[in-house]
């Protein structure tokens, strides 16, 4: 049967009782689905804005400072080794450390390379023995050892990830690697580490993450965050001036002992302020729960659509038999429902996005604008909602040729009878 | 010309422990070009045996040949398929689509028929209401006509696909005499007109126009 000839049966019933309330609840359904992809989405377009949360507990303390009062200039803020040692002195001070501790490097490991992907490892320094949960092997006891992370991804992984590049604990944990030290002060570059365990990590973007002790870590990389170079007239390179870190790391024991810590840091004309780092478990719930709520609402809208077919269904059994009376096969039968079905989901489809860009529009340049001050801007994610309706046909197909099944177990005499 | 050989048909309807026996050894034969009607005593096994026909319902044992074809061991498609080109049905309580126009019922079973052209679905189903003096009311719904209208709706929706064989069960049940009468003219004509016509009826009237008389008695043939 043509679509029109099926359309020309079907039109008649669109807009029956059952039917509209269908379309209703399918409208529901579809804005919290949408609503969902757009978090989801958005999650993954604002990881990096949104991740950068402060644990409350450290602040930098910095030798230049924006000055707010002069016309944003910079101010040198002075302070020596003999401060620093006044700090970690202080009570309720858990740890000072030079800012270089707190960065990653990145150092290239031949051992790790693999067809023409090289070995990729991102070097941390373990502050606190406690920062990571050892899942096998031992934490860090002695220098040039490695802790490394149990989802292990010795590569860079910008753009593209194989799932054969991946190494289970059990291959690298004794490995001794070489790596190439950066460290200006050695003649020997050439060192050579051990891998002793394995940490706990949930999160891709740490796949490649290896921690090791404050002081290997220093005899691995570079003395200086970088380098400013004077030049000749004729574009060589004359000398080379050196940028050292300077700025420091406090971490207080508690919250309650901040107050108290930051007075102190007043009391010797300390600049500081909070320190931000990501939090990857708050961009993880942020993914996870519309991806939970989507999944649950799914799988609801799956018995939700079936009680709703079936029972129209069962009210039409007349009709459906007086179809077969006349000659229509099962397969006619199914086709009918399923297009005035498909028909309905399209409907409340439409409705729901017209809702959703309407709601949309205002969240973007009314509500959210006059919160934030800014244009803050809400991704629509035409892809995942274009998914959203294939996955509905397909669901609705399912649904309507499951709802027959019993149906075609009674002979037309049968259906016929029923009113 | 016998369209239709009945070979011992037995239909025994089964609900837990219980069994009817609805039919029971019914031979018969139906020929083109006459009218038939079949009488008997509610429960007497009436509509089991014209929906049986029907290819509505299934029986339990002997043969029943369609054009000289066996339809015992037929695929639900292959049997909508004759139902669609070979049978035309009357009801007793007409079942019309009734969100249709008497117009649209009629088209309805032309629409799975590939034999008849598109542009020429309405001029049949024109014609065909026109037959049965049911111009003016095309685009009427089955609820805004009479009960004598809307069954000559059926019987033109029952032609639409021109069958050989029209099988009416009850089709005065629920009307009056005069718009019985009617019906009943209607029905020989058509069996005048070559096809075969048989007719389920309580009525008395029907022994006036039928060719041949079949009785049944709780599910037997009555000789
Ligand atoms: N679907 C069914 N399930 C069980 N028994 C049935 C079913 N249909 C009919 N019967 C039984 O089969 C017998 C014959 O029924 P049928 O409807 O053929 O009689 P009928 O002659 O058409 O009666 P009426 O004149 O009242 O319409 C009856 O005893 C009836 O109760
Ligand atoms: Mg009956």
């Amino acid at each position: 049967m043509s679509f029109k000839d099926q359309f020309f049966i079907v039109r008649n019933r669109l807009f029956e009782k059952k039917n509209i309330i269908l379309l209703i609840v399918l409208t529901i359904i579809f804005l919290i689905l949408i609503t969902c992809l757009t978090i989801i989405q958005f999650s993954i377009n604002n990881k990096n804005e949104i991740s950068n949360l402060a644990d409350g507990r450290t602040y930098k303390i910095v030798h230049e400072v924006v000055d707010d009062d002069v016309n944003n200039t910079l101010r040198d803020v002075d302070f020596d080794d003999e401060q620093i040692e006044k700090i970690k002195n202080l009570e309720h001070v858990d740890l000072v450390v030079n800012e270089k501790y707190y960065l990653e490097s990145r150092i290239e490991v031949s051992a790790f390379d693999k067809g023409s992907e090289k070995g990729v490892l991102t070097l941390k320094a373990l502050l606190n023995k406690d920062d990571i949960k050892i899942k096998t092997g031992t934490n860090l006891e002695n220098k040039y050892e490695l802790v490394c992370s149990d989802i292990f991804y010795p590569h860079e992984f910008e753009d593209r990830i194989y799932s054969d590049l991946f190494i289970p604990s059990n291959e690298f944990l004794d490995k001794e690697i070489k790596v190439i030290s950066s460290n200006e002060d050695l003649d020997e570059k050439e060192i050579t580490l051990k891998i002793v365990g394995s940490y706990e990590n949930k999160y891709m973007e740490t796949a490649n993450t290896c921690y090791t002790d404050m002081e290997t870590y220093d005899q691995i990389t570079s003395k200086y965050m970088g380098w400013i170079g004077s030049y000749d007239e004729y574009g060589n390179l004359i000398e080379k001036e050196y940028n050292e870190y300077t700025d420091y790391f406090v971490v207080i024991d508690s919250k309650e002992n901040i107050p108290f810590v930051l007075e102190k840091l007043r009391e010797m004309n300390m600049e500081y302020y909070p320190y931000f780092y990501t939090d990857y478990s708050f961009l993880y719930s942020l993914f996870l729960v519309p991806l939970f709520i989507g999944l649950v609402v799914i799988i609801l809208t799956f018995s939700i659509l079936y009680s709703f077919i079936s029972k129209k269904n069962t009210s039409r059994l007349n009709n459906i038999g007086i179809l077969k009376a006349i000659g229509y096969d099962e397969k006619d039968i199914i086709g009918l429902n399923f297009k005035e079905n498909v028909i309905l989901i399209i409907a409340s489809y439409i409705i729901s996005l017209l809702i959703y860009f309407i709601v949309l529009n205002y969240l973007t340049y009314t509500f959210l604008a006059e919160i934030t001050y800014n244009n803050f801007i809400l991704n629509v994610p035409y892809l995942l909602i274009i998914i959203l309706l294939i996955l509905f046909i397909f669901i609705i197909y399912l649904i309507t040729k499951l709802s027959f099944k019993k149906i075609f177990n009674y002979s037309i005499q049968e259906l016929l009878i029923t009113k | 010309m016998t369209v239709i050989e009945l070979k011992g048909i037995n239909k025994i309807y089964k609900k837990g422990n219980e069994e009817v026996r609805a039919l029971e050894d019914i031979d018969l034969a139906f020929e083109k070009g006459k009218f038939y009607a079949i009488m008997g005593h509610s429960g007497s096994g009436k509509s089991t045996l014209i929906s049986i026909l029907g290819l509505m319902n299934k029986f339990d044992s002997g043969d029943y040949l369609l054009n000289e074809k066996s339809t015992k061991d037929l695929k639900e498609l292959e049997a909508s398929k004759l139902r669609m080109k070979e049978i035309g049905f009357v009801f007793q309580e007409f079942y019309l689509d009734e969100y249709m126009t008497a117009l649209d019922n009629v088209i309805l079973p032309m629409l799975i028929n590939k034999e008849i052209d598109k542009q020429n679905r309405e001029k049949i189903a024109i014609d065909l209401l026109k037959k049965f003096k049911l111009e003016g009311r095309e685009s009427h719904l089955p609820h805004e006509l009479s009960g004598g209208e809307k069954q000559r709706v059926c019987i033109a929706r029952a032609l639409a696909n021109n069958p050989s064989i029209i099988l009416a069960d009850e089709p005065t049940g629920d009307l009056d005499e005069e718009n019985e009468k009617m019906i009943f003219d209607y029905l020989k004509q058509l069996s005048t007109e070559g096809k075969c016509v048989i007719v389920v009826s309580h009525s008395n009237e029907v022994k006036n126009y039928a060719d041949i008389l079949i009785e049944l008695k709780s599910g037997k043939l009555v000789k």
